[in-house]
């Protein structure tokens, strides 16, 4: 008989197989391994129309124990050039912050994390984060700044970075 | 003098030695349940002379240094053992905006480490290649093992296709 599951286990195992039967476009995740499920690997594709096109984005995915309560972390792997990207690859989003009120009055509750958010909801805000920096709750500030005053060399660095991680 | 005069007298003085009586060990009691489980509240021994080592609990530490961030886990510590109170350990924090070092304290040595642990995952930061970090071979690619891999493949040979083209 396998040990019981907890329930953040089952949760993310449910989520792992409704991804499986119907993944969004451009997004492909799971967990690395079947004994581990509290880490996941996800790859998202860079959304068209910006720099970030054509480019795939691995990401890792940790749980807390007490998923679904408390949020994810996810960390791009290798590091991103983005405004909301921290340079080690940390994402500053608001889904992915603790549920409640923000203590810097920046985000509504409502657009922070709670149980009924889920990993697709997150993966997608993280694609149209990467459409949309949000300047206001930087991360980078050094990607901020090439953002808001060099918008060419900004582009032009993460269409090199995209070529390089594809091996051209 | 009437009788009755001197019963309430004699009535008042008893009470008074009666109360004297009954209040007195109540300090003591006091005293005696501070001095052996230390770890709550004032006993306020606020002098540094008494060298006694008073037990220091996590969660004292802990309250400590949310207020007080800057300091090492070591001061607090040693300042716990001086005072005994977390009270007291705070308000001697906000006088004088830090706490004395152990004696043998040596803040060199963490610092070292603080920094070496700061560098080792900047050396880890995976290849950005990611036929390299995946080991797929553009040219004729295997099958995977897993679903995920395979899928994984097949999303970035068709990304690397995509891009050629443009």
């Amino acid at each position: 008989m396998p040990p019981s599951r907890s329930t953040a286990q089952k949760r993310l195992l449910k989520e792992y197989q409704q991804l499986i039967k119907d993944s969004p476009p451009g997004i492909l995740a799971g967990p690395i391994s079947e004994d581990n499920l509290f880490t996941w690997e996800c790859l998202l594709e860079g959304p068209i129309d910006t720099p970030y096109e054509n480019g795939i984005f691995p990401a890792i995915l940790t749980f807390p124990k007490d998923y679904p309560l408390s949020p994810p972390s996810l960390k791009f792997d290798p590091p991103l050039l983005h405004p909301n990207i921290y340079s080690d690859g940390n994402v500053c989003i608001s889904i992915l912050h603790p549920p409640g009120e923000d203590p810097n009055q920046y985000e509504r509750p409502e657009e922070r994390w709670s149980p009924v958010q889920s990993i697709e909801k997150i993966l997608l805000s993280i694609i149209s984060m990467l459409a949309e920096p949000n300047p206001e709750s930087g991360a980078n500030i050094d990607a901020c700044k090439l953002w808001r005053d060099n918008r060419e060399e900004y582009d032009n660095k993460i269409r090199q970075h995209v070529k390089k991680s594809l091996g051209l | 003098m009437d009788s009755s005069t001197i019963i309430f007298i004699f009535t008042i003085v008893i009470a008074f030695i009666f109360l004297r009586w009954l209040i007195s060990p109540i300090p003591n009691d006091l005293d005696n349940t501070a001095t052996t489980n230390t770890q709550r509240q004032t006993t306020a021994v606020g002098n540094g002379s008494n060298r006694l080592r008073r037990p220091v609990t996590d969660s004292m530490i802990e309250v400590v240094q949310t207020i007080a961030p800057s300091l090492t886990v070591e001061q607090i510590r040693y300042d716990l053992e001086n005072t005994g109170s977390v009270e007291v350990t705070i308000n001697r924090y906000m006088e004088n905006n830090s706490l004395p070092f152990p004696p043998n304290y040596q803040p060199r040595l963490q610092t070292s480490e603080q920094q070496t642990t700061n560098e080792k995952p900047e050396e880890v930061v995976s290849n950005i290649n990611l036929f390299d970090k995946y080991n797929i071979d553009l040219i004729n690619p295997k099958p995977q093992d897993s679903m995920l891999a395979q899928k994984r493949q097949d999303m970035i040979i068709n990304a690397r296709k995509r891009l050629e083209k443009d």
